[in-house]
């Protein structure tokens, strides 16, 4: 059941090119800062939507980008761009022992163990003061234009979503979802859940670690509390969950639909923001713990079957 | 290292470890019986904290009089989230990922909830000051008051879950949920009070916690993660293994923080967490039962 | 000719119970050995040592006349060692068809492949109506079949069954039976770990091994086994042994 179809692709890419164009310099950077959160959600959907290993350090590998962004333009005097992709290939480097660390602990245990993981590197970032700036920071030179950031970020953004569907459907998709399903049969039918977690994981660092590098080159600012961000951590989760873990379109869906309620209740309630916030995750969870996509999915297949019944109903047990 | 600097170390360590060690009896308890991890652990921590922060703001009392007030709001929270939030959750395989996001999703709105009422800063609430000395050492008399304080809470713990009909219960869950149901005791109830009973734990420790230390309510993650190391070290489900782990980690931070830095101190609970899971899965107390 | 499957004295202890006490037995290319005991006698425990889910303490597994004894279960999978799980582990949320086709990916080089193959099986067990429903809206009874269908789907030269006729009608024991009768028909040999369901064990088994607390207590042909006053004592009670009553 497909949702999108090439002519609303071809319209929202058109769209997505042609925005800075005819809108403002607000709306840009809002769509700029939904592009991150779009990004860091379809990293967190690989390692947690589709291999169902749930992370809650995805930001750790954001810090990293951010920081390996900020010494790479500052230290070194790279143009921002290869500072990026820096961030992107050193997180890549690092997800590999780390996952294989990490990987090896089961669910609860992976989840507070990611979580630690940012308190670590957050550390580190203050510590190692002669290279991060420690507390004081590190301080860019300020971007020039929006508009390749901008670019930039929905360029991500596409990346992310290719790579997810091409990964749905392939081999390597499918042994993903078995291990999230039932690890131990997915094993037993022959799948190297080891190997197959771990490239998940991997590539599921890519994604935060160019977000922070973007991220932080348009703050042009870096301190470890900017680098990791709590509210990044469970907004990007949020946003996932609601638009559908383990789909292709759900962090796209999420990103955009939560993004724009976030600015109409920041203008509002900018106090209450991670009240909300956790007070959304905790509904989303008692009544659409799917999300979004499969939700609308099953409307529309229900509208479209006027057949009566068939053998594929739900059978008790 | 000076003798007797070591030995103040050691003291400093153990008292504090009291508190780590009610901490994780809150997380052992809601872990063991029920298989929830709560990831809100440590902001209830704070929040119970902060709580008594503003009421001894207004009233200058004793803070351990304020301290069955710190327990009830979390153990209130905690009966509230079970019943109405957690419990509701259908108890199918994912169950666990499910809960485990939204104790997510409840440590944010506690932690918002306390920054609403009681602000962001540091605060700490000094009622005991000084120290008691014993020759050369110092006892820290807000710390040795904690210490004490949670030993008898942990041990009037230990007298409910033992010798009380509902405690009793309450560890038949922890065992063996059907076999439990079948001898009468209603799930439900007992999940709801034992989660009520963690969270209250929880209190208790953030209330002594704030007599010793400053706290913010963004320092909540770092105290969830240190009841879970303590938890993971001493082996799940094990009373003495939680203490002896609260000790242990007690000292590794008061150690580290002396020869190192505090700041690497506050990783220490982290690195303790993952070393032992990844070399004892079972935790100390796994390796004495062999 | 080698045995296509051979555990030799193979123990395992948890804690201080003994799970399995040094279990030798041979299983024969296209055969169908039942291996047979009350429940705690140690077959799923016989099981995971064979697919390498569990580690012996001693003993040995040999497959194709090699030892397979230290590798994970993905690689025995791969090897050509399926298995079903006596409580079924269908995975819930992918549809019928792709439960199969991840197990056939095992042997396929493309997901494509896989998926062609996978249908191939559905057909085989009459499961194809429900391709596309999610697994866990299955009947019991499909999703045993389920079961063998993924272990089909590696392309296996044995299977270990697990329970696999437990909590079924006696029609849907039938349909079973056929099943793994043309399991061997196509060479494959099975293995079936069962504790009750006797009129289906004698009818389908070639050879039968009886465990009784992890110990080999019996093996040969259905018959003499069935006859057999150890086994009878072991597994009904003094009462079948004595009156000479056949269970």
């Amino acid at each position: 059941m497909k949702i999108w179809s090439p002519v609303s692709l071809a319209a929202g890419l058109l769209l997505v090119i042609a925005l800075p164009f005819f809108a403002s310099d607000y709306l840009v950077g809002f769509f700029f800062s939904t592009f991150i959160f779009v990004t860091l959600a379809y990293g967190w959907n690989l390692i947690s939507g589709y291999t169902g290993y749930l992370s809650f350090g995805q930001i750790s590998f954001f810090g990293l980008g951010a920081y390996t962004l900020s010494i790479a333009v500052f230290r070194f005097h790279w143009p921002w761009p290869f500072g990026v992709l820096a961030g992107g290939a050193l997180a890549a480097v690092l997800a590999a022992p780390l996952g294989w660390l990490m990987l090896r602990l089961r669910g609860p245990y992976f989840a507070l163990g990611m979580l630690g993981f940012v308190q670590v590197l957050s550390m580190i970032a203050s510590a190692w003061s002669s290279v991060t700036g420690g507390g004081e920071g590190l301080y860019l030179p300020p971007t020039a234009s929006l508009r390749p950031l901008y670019y930039t970020a929905a360029a991500t953004v596409f990346i992310g979503m290719g790579i997810t569907w091409a990964i749905e459907r392939s081999a390597f998709g499918l042994r993903l979802q078995g291990i999230r399903e039932d690890e131990l049969a997915a094993e037993a039918m022959g799948v190297d859940t080891t190997r197959a977690k771990m490239a998940a994981f991997v590539v599921s660092a890519v994604f935060p670690a160019v977000a922070g590098g973007l991220y932080a080159w348009r703050l042009s600012y870096i301190d470890p509390a900017s680098a990791f961000p709590g509210n990044y951590e469970i907004q990007s989760i949020l946003m996932t969950i609601f638009g559908g873990a383990g789909t292709i379109l759900g962090p796209l869906l999420g990103g955009v639909a939560l993004s724009v309620a976030g600015e109409v209740i920041w203008a509002r309630f900018a106090e209450l923001h991670l009240l909300l916030v956790g007070s959304l995750i905790i509904l989303v969870l008692l009544f659409m713990p799917e999300g979004m996509i499969p939700l609308i999915r099953r409307t529309l297949a229900r509208r479209r079957s006027r057949v009566p019944r068939s053998p594929a109903r739900k059978e008790a047990r | 290292m000076d003798f007797n600097i070591f030995l103040q170390l050691v003291i400093n360590g153990l008292l504090v470890g009291g508190v780590y060690g009610l901490m994780s009896l809150g997380i052992n308890l809601v872990w063991g019986v029920m298989g929830v991890i709560n990831l809100a652990h440590g902001d209830l921590i704070m929040a119970a904290g902060f709580l008594v922060f503003s009421l001894f703001s207004r009233w200058h009392m004793n803070p351990m009089l304020l301290l069955p007030v710190g327990m009830a709001m979390t153990f209130l929270v905690g009966m509230l989230s079970q019943r109405f939030l957690l419990g509701r959750l259908p108890q199918d395989r994912g169950a666990i990922k499910t809960s485990l996001l939204m104790t997510f999703g409840i440590s944010y709105v506690v932690i918002n909830t306390a920054q609403l009422l009681w602000g962001n800063e540091f605060q700490t609430v000094t009622f005991f000051s000084g120290s008691w000395s014993l020759g050369e050492l110092e006892f820290a008399k807000a710390r040795t008051v904690a210490f004490l304080a949670a030993s008898a809470i942990t041990a009037a713990l230990w007298l409910f879950l033992h010798g009380t009909r509902y405690g009793r219960a309450i560890r038949a869950v922890s065992q063996n949920r059907d076999g439990a149901a079948v001898c009468g005791v209603d799930q439900g109830r007992v999940q709801v009070a034992s989660f009520g009973l963690g969270a209250g734990l929880a209190g208790a420790a953030g209330v002594l916690l704030v007599m010793i230390f400053a706290i913010s309510p963004a320092m909540g993650s770092g105290y969830t993660i240190r009841s879970f190391a303590v938890t993971v070290i001493g082996g799940l489900g094990s009373f003495p293994g939680a203490l002896l782990g609260a000790m242990i980690l007690g000292l590794a931070e008061v150690f580290t923080g002396y020869m190192v830095s505090a700041q690497i101190a506050n990783g220490v609970a982290f690195i303790l967490f993952l070393v032992v899971l990844l070399l004892f899965p079972q935790g100390l107390s796994g390796v004495f039962r062999r | 000719m080698n045995a296509l499957l051979e555990v030799r004295s193979l123990t395992k202890s948890f804690g201080g119970l003994r799970a399995v006490d040094g279990v030798s037995f041979k299983v024969e290319e296209g055969k169908i050995l039942s291996i047979i005991g009350p429940n705690g006698a140690g077959k799923t425990t016989l099981f995971n040592l064979i697919t390498g889910a569990l580690a012996p303490d001693s003993g040995d597994v040999l497959f194709e006349g090699r030892s397979i004894k230290g590798l994970k279960p993905n690689q025995t999978a791969c090897l050509g060692i399926g298995r079903t799980f006596q409580i079924v582990r269908p995975f819930p949320h992918l549809t019928t068809l792709d439960n199969v086709t991840l197990a056939a990916l095992a042997k396929a080089k493309t997901r494509r492949e896989a998926r062609r193959c996978a249908g191939e099986i559905l057909e085989v067990t009459r499961l194809a109506p429900f391709a596309h429903n999610d697994a866990r809206n299955l009947t019991l009874a499909r999703r045993k079949r389920l079961e063998i269908a993924r272990a089909m789907a590696l392309s296996p030269r044995v299977i270990l069954l697990d329970e696999v006729m437990a909590g079924l009608t006696p029609a849907e024991v039938d349909e079973t039976i056929t099943l793994i009768r043309s399991l061997t028909a196509r060479g494959i040999s099975a293995v079936a770990g069962v504790e009750h369901v006797m009129q289906a064990v004698r009818k389908i088994s070639d050879r039968i091994v009886v465990l009784n607390f992890g110990r080999w207590l019996a093996e040969g042909p259905p018959a003499e086994v069935m006859r057999n006053p150890e086994v009878i004592r072991a597994y009904l009670g003094s009462h079948y042994a004595e009156s000479g009553e056949e269970p």
